[in-house]
């Protein structure tokens, strides 16, 4: 006897969770799929149920879930116009998560610092938190962790998780990981909004996501070239012409390249300048020209 | 720079609790007098509160309250995990209750006064 459509559906839907979540709960949600369905609660409105569940962890999840989120929105679409049930049998989320784990994870940019609060109190995690002034697109994230110097290999069971910067930009970071039995003590940097003038803890990479520079392509370009961009910026620029040479007010020669540069506050930049690129400024350039 | 400074005593738990939604006050509810797995969960949200909860919004709110610390599973029951509310969880369930007890007192009180 052929298996009604919605047991396939709710199993590819069930099949979108993160791996640690279907080693918890996939046989038991399968079963109480069943058991409800059995109860007459339609078994497409119980695979939509798990479809929107699976897309919540998996965009709450690191960036190397995005695979499976954009697999699960793929099986929305694909389900909402009918897409035979065999294509997407093919559809699996490939992802990995480590067990006994607290994951403290911001949602609200506005309250990220009482949002990692509660969960460290929660769990009575000796983890401070401060804020600290930082460029808009990083308010609201995570900017350091800073284990306790006293305990070696704290760092490396800290474990940093990635997501959107304000803007929409890859790579803040916005959620933490740490082991439920954690011991040690750590301080956690969270950005908040700069006062005028106020310098941008960490000096952040004037071409890093969510950065004024990001994907603006003047990495590798002669100064005479980006000067009329920068100037556009409408904010204070130092020249750092290499090593010792930082803090020259005057533009530097219009033949120079453009090879990196730091967001130091709202209404200051650096802008690195050589005569020629390295091969750590190639690198760069060519990560850059990929935007 | 600034450091955070420290709520006062209660303000957490309700807090926490009105971060993790409404799905995660009713489940507290149910498991306040005893541990349930989730199918039992759902029945008796239903009966209780006349909402039927979907199993997608049922494991979420779950695994929220378990990595707040607010219930615990149990040892898995053949394929089903029992849930049971901790301390903290029933500390907070309290608090968040007592909260809207106040204001439902008031809300009933001016709804009288106004002779709406």
């Amino acid at each position: 006897m052929p298996r009604p459509p919605h047991d396939r559906l709710i199993e590819a839907a069930v099949r979108c969770y993160p791996t640690r979540w279907r080693d918890r709960h996939g046989d038991e949600a399968i079963e109480l799929a069943a058991l409800l369905v059995g109860d007459g609660t339609s078994g497409v409105s119980v695979a939509w149920s798990y479809l929107r569940g699976a897309a919540r962890e998996q965009l709450v999840a690191r960036p190397t879930r995005r695979l499976g989120a954009t697999v699960a929105a793929l099986l929305v679409g694909a389900t909402l116009i009918g897409l035979p049930m065999v294509l997407l049998d093919s559809l699996t989320p490939a992802s990995a998560d480590s067990s006994n784990e607290v994951i403290a994870s911001i949602s609200n940019r506005n309250d990220a610092a009482g949002q990692l609060e509660s969960v460290f109190k929660l769990h009575h995690f000796n983890v401070g938190l401060e804020e600290v002034p930082s460029s808009p697109s990083q308010v609201g994230s995570i900017l350091a962790v800073r284990p306790s110097a006293a305990v070696a290999g704290e760092k490396a069971v800290l474990r940093e998780m990635r997501g959107p910067c304000i803007g929409g930009a890859a790579g803040c970071i916005d959620a933490i990981a740490l082991p439920s039995r954690y011991q040690g003590s750590a301080e956690v940097l969270v950005g908040r909004p700069a006062k005028p003038g106020e310098a941008y803890f960490g000096s952040p990479n004037l071409f890093g996501p969510g950065q004024m520079l990001h994907c603006s392509g003047l990495l590798g370009k002669t100064v005479s070239t980006a000067l009329p961009t920068l100037r556009g910026l409408h904010v204070n620029i130092v020249w750092d012409v290499g090593l010792g040479r930082r803090g020259a007010a005057a533009t530097p020669s219009g033949s120079l390249h453009v090879v990196g540069g730091n967001a130091l506050s709202a209404t200051s930049v650096s802008i690195h300048v050589s005569s020629r690129t390295s091969a750590n400024h190639d690198d760069e350039i060519s990560r850059h020209r990929r935007c | 720079m600034s450091v955070r400074g420290r709520e006062p005593k209660g303000e957490i738990g309700r807090e926490v609790l009105r971060r993790a939604g409404e799905a995660s006050v009713l489940i507290l509810t149910s498991l306040a007098d005893s541990p349930k797995h989730g199918y039992a969960l759902i029945l008796d949200i239903k009966e209780f509160a006349g909402l039927q909860l979907g199993p997608g919004t049922l494991y979420g709110a779950l695994d929220r309250l378990e990595n707040l610390g607010l219930i615990e599973a149990l040892p898995a029951d053949d394929r089903r995990h029992p849930y049971r509310i901790t301390s903290s969880g029933a500390m907070a369930l309290r608090d968040h209750l007592d909260a809207l007890e106040r204001v439902s007192a008031v809300g009933r009180l001016r709804l009288a006064l106004g002779g709406v």
